[in-house]
């Protein structure tokens, strides 16, 4: 016979289970989406997403996707212009400061100064910059395919992929955030390091 | 023979001097060559104030739009500090300067303006 110690631990045990298992939480919202396959059709696509995003529709919301859809596709052109613009600007500024950053630890590597801490900054900077590209090409192709997609016909698509542009949308906001990061607390302290060195070594001399 | 009856002399009368003479057919194979030496010439005169007048044009296009580039570099080059030159060696100017063009890059970029959340939630799509 089980003891009230062990009573309580497997009841707990139970609770937890019985939370976890009729729990409404939506894990596979949270899940973050593939890169779509290079040279995959819109079909395709949509298929990857509905699949990654196993969403239901009842008849209500269906019916409210297909009254408002090709609305919200209008829009979803006009939002996918603005950001490719947006993202081309970033880029364009990120490998400007990439540039510097290249120039300056050759610079400094004509004098024998030590760069490893400024080259690995620049690295982690670059991946983060490539992350960057990545999720907003992602997001372009998502919006892409909302907005050419016929949305009447599959709902529960037009939903998937609107689900997860959110996401992309989410990521590239976190990835320029980190980049910004990267650039004001990590990279500009290290070249005013540099900087004082040099002022001290030319005030000796 | 009669003096009276002296026959006279037919007189041919000068090319191009009757009144209802016609346009003066050359006479020979020199007049023809030197008229057409004369349009020759016009029109080579033609054609090569024709190739110099286009060449002039070409040459006050492209110094207008190399003018415009330099003053659209020389605007580049006054908003961002020039990065140093890798032959010589850097000085901390040279360093605080590349770090004050980063840092204007950077704030230059608007992290609220740039793929705001809102755009893509149900109120702003109307869904």
């Amino acid at each position: 016979m089980l003891d009230a110690a062990n009573k309580t631990y497997i009841f707990i045990l139970a609770f937890l289970a019985s939370l976890l298992f009729f729990s409404n939480v939506d894990l596979s919202a949270q899940t973050a989406p593939a890169d779509a396959p290079a040279g995959s059709s819109l079909e395709q696509r949509v298929e990857q997403r509905k699949k990654e995003r196993a969403i239901t529709l009842d008849e209500k919301a269906s019916d409210r996707i297909v009254d408002r859809c090709v609305n919200a596709q209008g829009k979803i052109r006009s939002i996918r212009g603005t950001y490719t613009g947006a993202s081309n600007n970033r880029t364009n500024v990120y490998k400007d400061v990439d540039a510097k950053l290249w120039i300056i630890i050759g610079s400094l590597k004509l004098i024998d100064k030590d760069t490893f801490k400024l080259e690995q900054q620049r690295l982690d900077l670059l991946k983060q910059i490539n992350a960057f590209d990545n999720s907003a090409a992602q997001l372009r192709q998502t919006l892409d395919d909302l907005a050419a997609m016929n949305c009447k016909a599959d709902p529960v698509g037009f939903k998937a992929l609107l689900d997860t542009s959110r996401l992309y949308n989410a990521q590239v906001r976190s990835s320029f955030i980190t980049i910004r990061s990267q650039i004001i607390d990590h990279i500009k302290p290290t070249l005013s390091e540099y900087a004082d060195e040099l002022k001290i070594k030319a005030s000796s001399e | 023979m009669d003096p009276n009856n002296q026959p006279t002399n037919p007189v041919t009368p000068l090319p191009g001097t009757s009144p209802t003479a016609g346009p003066v057919a050359p006479k020979n194979d020199f007049d023809k060559g030197g008229n057409k030496g004369n349009r020759t010439r016009k029109i080579v005169f033609i054609a090569a104030g024709a190739v110099m007048l286009i060449l002039a044009i070409i040459g006050i296009v492209a110094s207008l739009s190399s003018g415009g580039s330099n003053s659209r570099e020389s605007q580049d080059n006054a908003s961002v500090a020039q990065p140093p030159d890798l032959t010589r060696v850097p000085t901390s100017i040279d360093i605080e300067n590349i770090n004050n063009s980063i840092s204007s890059s950077i704030t230059g970029l608007d992290d609220t303006k740039d793929f705001p959340e809102i755009n893509l939630n149900d109120d702003s799509l109307q869904l």
